[in-house]
């Protein structure tokens, strides 16, 4: 422990004067900040598209200054006290770190610095590198552009399935100031180059996902994996394989995942179920095979019943 | 009819014998390899998916 870190835990007057200011700050934050009236405005909409609900989140991007008044808050409060923390979560991934603004069911917004010596290193770790297409949609406004030059592409889900393989779109030079949209069900970005670090307010819109994530491998462009989407997604898979593990073969529970939006979390249940309770899933085995709005899984419950021996 | 289908003996069938589909999909947050870009790193999504993961304030 150093000195002043020791002299600042001995001394209550101190630790109740940082209190103090963190607490102004949470004070202020319903003042000074539009996001209490995004959450409002966003909690009325029941089940919204992706652009209804970026038509919310971007009047907040493109007036920004809110957002440089927390920047500017922040570290002047950090130069009053060096023992201040800001009262939100923080936000760390291997190239940025940030802190969470706003995080509601249809969007997420952080405020983050893009590291470039991160940036650079992972540049430098990865060999086997990748595009990678989240599924969901972006707005990104970078209040520091860092001198970015990005490379667009085009992939992900067209026409109910992912693209075997991605396509370069052109390379943009990002400008400070500049907000960009970025559908991560089609398009996706890298960063090729940066001349600093880059100050991004980001807002992921949570509405619309397209089924999974997609990654393309760097050198080929060809698609080398999927992955869940939304994090609802796979709490159900991993809920089911739980009532599985425990031998509860919950019918409301499993009729319900074998129901999700993503096919895969469909037959994930629906084969979870059969395998513990077949009597009980054989119905919704037959509704699948006859009427699933997927093809595959129409086709792999066909399978399925045709291979599954009848009671005796 | 609860009762009943607690009693009934259930069938069980091995999962390897169920047909997978032809792609498996990861879990939420597993897709690592990507390059610095996409807007999966930086995305807050897989941070705020792994706090909500997390016992305490925020988590559960």
């Amino acid at each position: 422990m150093g000195p002043a870190l020791a002299a600042w835990m001995g001394d209550a007057a101190a630790r109740a004067k940082t209190r103090a200011i963190v607490s102004a700050f949470a004070r202020g934050w319903a003042r000074d900040t539009p996001l209490p009236a995004l959450a409002c405005a966003l909690d009325r909409l029941a089940e919204p598209t992706a652009e209804e609900v970026a038509a919310h989140v971007r009047p907040l991007l493109e007036d920004a200054g809110w957002a440089e008044a927390i920047v500017a808050r922040l570290v002047a409060e950090v130069r009053r006290d060096p023992f201040f923390e800001p009262p939100l979560v923080p936000l760390h991934s291997d190239v940025q770190a940030g802190l969470l603004l706003y995080a509601g069911r249809h969007a997420v917004i952080g405020l983050g610095v893009g590291a470039l010596d991160r940036m650079a290193a992972k540049k430098r770790r990865r060999i086997d590198g990748s595009i990678a297409f989240p599924g969901h949609a972006s707005l990104i406004r970078a209040l520091r552009g860092g001198g970015a030059t990005l490379s667009l592409w085009t992939g992900g889900w067209r026409d109910g399935a992912p693209l075997d393989r991605c396509q370069a779109a052109g390379i943009h030079r990002l400008r400070d100031g500049e907000l960009i949209a970025v559908d991560g069900r089609t398009t996706s970005f890298l960063v090729d180059h940066a001349r600093s670090d880059m100050l991004l307010l980001h807002a992921t819109i949570l509405a619309g996902t397209a089924p999974t994530a997609c990654e393309y491998d760097r050198a080929t462009l060809r698609l080398t994996a999927t992955g869940a989407a939304s994090e609802r997604a796979s709490r159900t898979q991993l809920l089911t394989t739980l009532l599985a593990a425990l031998d509860r073969p919950d019918a409301d529970a499993f009729g319900a995942a074998s129901r999700a939006a993503e096919p895969f979390v469909r037959w994930h249940a629906l084969r979870e179920w059969l395998a513990l309770d077949a009597d009980a899933a054989a119905r919704r085995l037959d509704e699948m095979a006859q009427a699933d709005p997927d093809p595959e899984l129409r086709a792999l419950a066909r399978t399925a019943a045709a291979s599954i021996p009848c009671p005796a | 009819m609860q009762e009943a289908s607690e009693t009934r003996a259930r069938r069980r069938i091995a999962l390897d014998a169920i047909p997978e589909m032809a792609r498996p999909v990861g879990l939420f947050g597993t897709l690592q390899r990507a390059e610095v870009g996409g807007s999966i790193c930086f995305s807050a999504v897989v941070t705020i998916g792994m706090y909500n993961s997390l016992p305490g304030p925020g988590g559960g």
